[in-house]
């Protein structure tokens, strides 16, 4: 098992040879392990190919689709630019955005498709938000003005009725 | 086949793979008792010997000539054993002397000795070695390896080694005269 390159003359063999129990001076040196079978060396070289090509197919199957450059400073400059755009990208995505503006409709053609009653009827629920006073102050400067029906679709009638309806502690002017 | 030749055969792509099992051919006995002093049973060390040929072929490309190629192959398979029997104590959560005792129950004795030859009982002395000391003990013993070139494999200095082998000695000695 030595190799065949090894110096014949070794100045401290003699020494370690002095070192050892009296019952190994001397002895051949052989481990005492059972040899493999004679045909295992035989089949080895072929068995380590085998086992490198299989090795080799997993690297290349498990192997990244984009690896870093390996000249260090591209690599840096690589991971800052990488860095930096990752940053303006999350201040892009992160900035306040309005919410999306509703479909509006025109209010006059809101109101005309509800009817009277409904509108009465919501305005004296009482879980509805009651008539304010500003509204009412605007109602009462508006007493004189041509309201068009099309934009008021309420007849005075139901107008009357719905504010005589209205609480009185609401009825501050 | 030379060495530099190998290496030659090597570097070409088309030729890779027979030089590399030149290569193997022609280390794989020396190899194989190297890691199986180290770990004892024969299929741990096969497995553990392919494993060091495929790190093997891996590193080759990058393998300066300042140094043998044997002693690098040594290197690299010492550091494996090392890194193996590390790995094995901490999965089986072993300390070191029981590990010992189980390395020696898969002692398969070489047949052709005697049950009572000395190198027997020199076999089961060293696995109550700690690791290193086995490793220093087996290239200086078994393989009669110059201290420079253990010096190299182990990445110790020559002064370490030699006080490492002369206690290994003094233990195996101690146990002999415990067991006789």
């Amino acid at each position: 098992m030595k190799p065949s390159s090894y110096a014949d003359f070794d100045p401290d063999r003699a020494a370690d040879e002095a070192a050892l129990p009296l019952a190994l001076r001397g002895r051949p040196r052989q481990p005492a392990l059972r040899p493999p079978d004679t045909a295992y060396f035989d089949h080895l070289p072929a068995q380590v190919l085998t086992r490198i090509r299989a090795t080799e197919r997993a690297k290349v199957s498990a192997a990244p689709l984009f690896t870093l450059p390996s000249w260090p400073r591209l690599r840096l400059a690589f991971t800052s630019a990488t860095l930096s755009g990752a940053f303006v990208l999350a201040l892009w995505v992160g900035r306040p955005v309005a919410p999306p503006m509703a479909p509006t409709a025109a209010p006059a053609a809101l109101l005309a498709g509800i009817s009277g009653a409904e509108l009465v009827e919501y305005l004296t629920a009482v879980d509805a938000p009651r008539v304010s006073v500003v509204e009412l102050s605007n109602l009462v400067s508006l007493a004189d003005a041509d309201l068009s029906p099309a934009l008021v679709p309420v007849s005075d009638a139901e107008v009357q009725q719905a504010l005589g309806e209205l609480p009185l502690d609401d009825l501050y002017l | 086949m030379e060495d530099a030749e190998i290496l030659s055969l090597f570097a070409q792509e088309r030729h890779r793979e027979a030089a590399f099992a030149h290569l193997v051919r022609k280390y794989q006995s020396r190899l194989y008792w190297h890691v199986r002093k180290m770990v004892v049973d024969h299929d741990e060390a096969d497995d553990l010997l392919q494993e060091i040929f495929v790190k093997v072929w891996r590193a080759l490309p990058n393998f300066r000539q300042d140094a043998q190629l044997f002693t690098w192959l040594y290197r690299i398979a010492t550091n494996e054993c090392l890194g193996f029997l590390t790995a094995r104590r901490r999965k089986f959560f072993l300390p070191m002397t029981e590990e010992g005792e189980a390395l020696a129950l898969k002692l398969e004795a070489d047949d052709s000795l005697p049950e009572a030859a000395i190198e027997h009982k020199l076999q089961q002395a060293l696995l109550t070695l700690p690791d290193k000391q086995r490793l220093v003990f087996h290239l200086r013993y078994y393989d009669e390896m110059p201290y420079e070139q253990m010096a190299q494999v182990t990445g110790t200095s020559v002064g370490a080694l030699k006080a490492s082998y002369h206690h290994a000695a003094k233990k195996i000695e101690a146990w002999l005269e415990r067991h006789d």
